[in-house]
């Protein structure tokens, strides 16, 4: 059955948006939220139920004129890979929404800003038009800077701005790059246009392309974060609330990584495959030096921020390894380090409600006084370190596999993130769940209610589903994926036959000096 | 004979409908003793005279020059015309509603005329052919201004605010004079075809002729207030009454705006590789600078003032790209761009005025502190009209207008112009958001905010909101109305 089945991309899209205006105008936002959020999930997984998965194209899509003198379209569609994304980002709203519960600073505006939110992240996934998604990737923006700002920490203030003004930085040069491109292709074919279908057949040297992909990764790569450029993060996480917390683990993150895929690899394969030891690098870097920084902090919530800054570069690792099995596994990790460490910002979130600290020094021996909590916080402690049967063992197997065909000694190095990853969490919950009671003030701690019962379960559900029985998710992102590479290497394949000359001899130096020369010149 | 003469007059209707009445206004004035509401008569006026505009845009052929080629009746003037009306009837509803009382504006008859007066110099100085009266449309409109700057009587920094914009506005005056002075002496002529067809006739451009055009691309620059000559503009802008900060923001921009167009794009669009090297530089320097010293500005005042000389700098970016009609792709992006930029600095002066009161000047980023949890919907209007400006989503109106001016630059490969525009656009949105910052993010220091919007205000707020964002949605309705108009 699938309603709505014409443009049902369209109503997921803007199901939240209409929600944000009900909550404006009705009583009882939560509950409007809440029925608003469901819905949309409702529909995403009609969606799913819809989808062939044998089919790599895009699918569902609807087009329309938005700007027609600049050929900017609505465009949309869904592959497997969006279409996983967009699922997470559906299946987690209603559990967001739920923890909303704790927050009691004007209710309404916090889930505006969330519905809005999630318009914008399920636009910039389903986006096939380059400038449509960059008006969703940069819609992503305010919406996340009110929620840290108002309902934040105490450094919300620095928080907030250094996450917009970083990620603005990044995307804007995105944005000159992307008109360098339409202009590009304007001058070839006569013809204006930022569908995606088009650009791709836009002709690039060499040199430009790896300017203009350096802009993009820059974008993407301050979004995912990559190791320079992560520094935001950690204090964004800090200082967010819960729901903010988990909807930038789980799913704002991702949209890097996205980027990656849908766009910067695709349009500009040669540059990328070029700068992937560069790029496969930072993230191992990322991996150690995350792990690592995590395993000292002293802030729970830091220390889960710094593993996400570990995590997420294993899935750069994978998606730059441009293998079937180490891609997917890229796409799949995504998935269940939104799943895992979701839950553990949840569990941090429930502490800090009723104790209002997030220090490690504050608890201690809290097994004995809330077990329930004790347990729920192993099993994602253990999902969040990779065991098998949990769905982060399926993600990191298949692209430390995958990966250590295309890249051995950063694949052997990653690994050590690995036990890192082990070592970090089990401090971390050997220092707060186990060993005496000792704080008087954690006395009269109370446990997991059935509220956060209802937050946590879907999700350690899911958590085991996907580790047990990771068949499902694998067969909608794998056909995706074999498609995406070879649009990679058939893209890159065109730009050889019109542009022969550069790759070998390759010079960074000489190249950006001439592009310099050619832009004097055409002046 | 009579006939061409009636066509010409009736061409510039709604000219004529500014000036009179105007001087009805400070008659009526004169013989009335008690307060009456001379906003609302003003209103009428601007209303009455935009009829007439758009019986003129309907009803005529354009491509006209009138009054003996000394005035151009074509496309652009009549753009110019409606953004300049729009413009000032948005500075009157705000004035009516609010500022009149907040800021000390005693003698508000002569305040409206010389606002309408200020408007009809506006419109002459956009639409001349011929430097004469091009430079006589310049002065009765700022002439006007420097009167209306030390409106607010009560408040010194009026009074410097108007002595300052007088001093160097006429030591602007006199460099423009002096430019058309030596094309005279060149040309033998002052009207714009003329002085370009001399120009161009001799093979090699004397060092005078450089002179001559140097010496009125400072004078316009000056106007726009593009860096290095916008030394009077924070001043200024700080000291004048907030409405006319907002007009002088908006209407006077415009006009020189397309005073510039028609200068550089229409009479020396051949010598562009002259004067497009001076303007890359003004640009480069206006756009960095701009938002740069907006960033440590304290009043909010002087900020938005700062940020209108960045916003200047975009605008002059897209004079680089010259192309001759109004619906080409660099002016349209002009247009739109002026258009929303009326819309956001009306709305962010507009909320700030409702704010102020006669006995301080106090107009600091702190007085916003807590502005949300008083103030829920004025603050939600400032947000979005401060994401606009900054162009960030969901305010699409200001993000539109940055892409449309990148775009048409890009297109002439100057690539590190828009790069340096771009980075300092990130730097803008520091400033920007540094309002939201103050109005949502930090607690109320006690501050008790006045009430007193008025329906009428909170409605005319709403609109610009609602436009702004209407036209980030569907831009292509400002090139379509621009083609109403210019058809």
């Amino acid at each position: 059955m699938c309603f709505t089945c014409n443009n049902i991309l369209s109503w997921i899209i803007f199901l939240p948006l209409i929600g944000s205006l009900a909550v404006f105008i009705l009583p009882a936002p939560r509950v409007v939220a809440l029925i608003s959020t469901i819905l949309t999930f409702l529909l995403s997984l009609n969606l799913w139920s819809n989808f062939d998965s044998s089919d790599y194209a895009y699918q569902f899509t609807e087009k329309f004129d938005w700007i027609h003198t600049l050929g900017i379209n609505y465009n949309l569609g869904v592959d497997g890979i969006s279409l996983s994304l967009v699922v997470l980002a559906t299946f987690l709203m209603p559990i967001i929404v739920l923890g909303s519960y704790s927050i009691s600073k004007n209710i309404k505006m916090y889930l505006i800003s969330m519905l809005m939110l999630q318009t914008a992240m399920l636009g910039t996934l389903l986006s096939l038009d380059t400038f449509l998604f960059y008006v969703f990737w940069e819609l992503m923006l305010a919406p996340m800077y009110f929620i840290i700002g108002i309902w934040g920490g105490k450094r919300k203030i620095y928080a907030t701005v250094k996450f917009v003004l970083y990620t603005l930085f990044g995307s804007i040069l995105m944005l000159v790059a992307l008109i360098y491109v339409v202009w590009e292709f304007y001058k070839q074919t006569g013809q204006i246009t930022f569908l995606l279908t088009d650009l791709l057949q836009t002709k690039l040297s060499f040199k430009e392309e790896f300017i203009l992909f350096s802009a993009f990764a820059l974008a993407f790569g301050i979004k995912v974060p990559l190791f320079p450029f992560h520094t935001w993060l950690p204090d964004a996480h800090v200082e967010a609330p819960t729901g903010g917390s988990v909807v930038l683990a789980g799913i704002l993150l991702k949209m890097g990584l996205y980027g990656f895929i849908r766009f910067a690899c695709p349009l500009f394969p040669r540059a990328s495959e070029a700068m992937t030891p560069f790029i496969v690098g930072l993230a191992v870097v990322g991996i150690v030096y995350g792990a690592l920084i995590a395993w000292r902090q002293v802030d729970i919530k830091k220390l889960v921020a710094y593993s996400s800054v570990s995590h997420l570069g294993y899935c750069v690792l994978g998606l730059f390894a441009l293998n079937t099995m180490a891609t997917t596994g890229s796409i799949f990790q995504m998935l269940s380090h939104g799943v895992t460490t979701g839950a553990l910002f949840i569990l941090v979130g429930i502490l800090y409600d009723r104790k209002h600290t997030r220090l490690i020094a504050d608890y201690g021996g809290l097994a004995s006084k809330v077990p329930v909590f004790s347990f729920m916080f192993l099993l994602f402690t253990l999902g969040s370190i990779a065991l098998p049967l949990t769905s982060g063992f399926i993600g990191e197997f298949m692209i430390l596999l995958g990966s250590f065909k295309a890249f051995k000694i950063f694949t052997v190095i990653a690994v050590s993130g690995v036990v890192l990853g082990a070592v970090y969490m089990l401090t971390l919950y050997l220092k707060t769940i186990f060993g005496e009671l000792d704080k008087d003030r954690n006395a009269d701690l109370t446990d997991v209610n059935i509220r956060e019962m209802f937050m946590l379960i879907p999700l350690l559900i899911l958590m085991f589903f996907m580790g047990i029985y990771p068949k499902p998710f694998i067969k909608v992102i794998e056909p995706s994926v074999n498609n995406f590479i070879s649009l990679v290497s058939e893209r890159s394949e065109y730009l050889d036959q019109h542009d022969k000359s550069a790759r070998a001899s390759f010079n960074l130096n000489k190249a950006l000096k001439d592009t310099y020369r050619d832009s004097k010149r055409k002046k | 004979m009579t006939d061409f003469v009636l066509k010409d007059l009736v061409a510039v209707l709604p000219l004529l409908v500014l000036g009179l009445g105007a001087l009805l206004l400070i008659l009526v004035d004169v013989f009335l003793k008690k307060p009456w509401p001379r906003g609302i008569f003003s209103i009428i006026i601007v209303l009455t005279s935009f009829l007439s505009f758009s019986y003129n845009a309907t009803s005529f052929d354009h491509n006209e020059s009138i009054f003996s080629g000394t005035m151009a009746f074509d496309s652009w003037s009549l753009v110019l015309s409606f953004l300049v009306l729009l413009g000032t009837g948005l500075v009157f509803w705000l004035s009516s509603s609010v500022t009149t009382k907040k800021e000390g504006v005693r003698s508000e008859g002569e305040y409206y005329a010389l606002i309408l007066l200020s408007s009809l110099g506006a419109i002459i100085f956009g639409s001349a052919t011929e430097f004469i009266t091009w430079f006589i449309g310049l002065e009765i409109m700022s002439m006007s201004l420097y009167a209306l700057c030390g409106f607010s009587i009560s408040k010194k920094s009026s009074s410097e605010s108007s002595m300052k914009y007088f001093l160097l506005g006429s030591f602007s005056s006199a460099f423009l004079l002096y430019g058309i002075a030596l094309l005279y002496g060149l040309s033998g002529t002052t009207s714009f075809a003329g002085v370009s067809s001399a120009l161009l006739t001799v093979n090699v451009l004397s060092p005078l002729s450089y002179l001559a055009l140097g010496l009125i691309v400072i004078g316009i620059v000056f106007k726009i207030g593009l860096v290095p000559f916008h030394f009077w503009a924070p001043d200024v802008y700080q000291g004048a009454p907030t409405s006319i900060t907002t007009y002088m923001a908006t209407v006077v921009k415009t006009s020189a705006i397309f005073a510039a167009i028609r200068v550089l794009w229409l009479t020396f669009g051949d010598l562009s590789n002259v004067w497009s090297r001076a303007l890359w530089l003004f640009a480069i320097l206006t756009v960095v600078f701009g938002n740069l010293l907006a960033l440590r500005q304290k009043s909010l005042k002087r900020m938005l003032g700062y940020s209108s000389i960045a916003h200047a700098g975009y605008i002059s970016m897209a004079l680089l790209v010259p192309d001759n009609e109004v619906l080409g792709k660099t002016s349209g992006a002009i247009i739109f761009y002026l258009l929303i930029y009326t819309l956001m600095t009306v709305g962010s002066f507009g909320i700030l005025l409702t704010q102020m009161n006669e006995k301080s000047d106090n107009d600091e980023i702190s007085l916003f502190n807590g502005f949300a949890t008083k103030q829920p919907f004025l603050a939600a209007l400032m947000a979005i009209f401060m994401l606009s400006l900054a162009g960030l989503p969901p305010a699409l109106g200001g993000l539109f207008g940055k892409f449309y001016i990148f775009t048409s630059v890009l297109k002439q490969n100057y690539i590190g112009l828009v790069i340096a525009a771009v980075l300092s656009a990130v730097v803008a949105c520091y400033y920007y958001l540094r309002v939201i910052v103050a109005m949502y993010f930090v607690e109320s220091d006690s501050a008790t905010f006045s009430v007193n919007a008025n329906f009428w205000t909170k409605a005319l707020l709403t609109l610009c909101a609602i436009f702004v964002i209407l036209l980030g949605i569907m831009p292509t309705w400002v090139s379509n109305f621009t083609y109403l108009i210019a058809q």
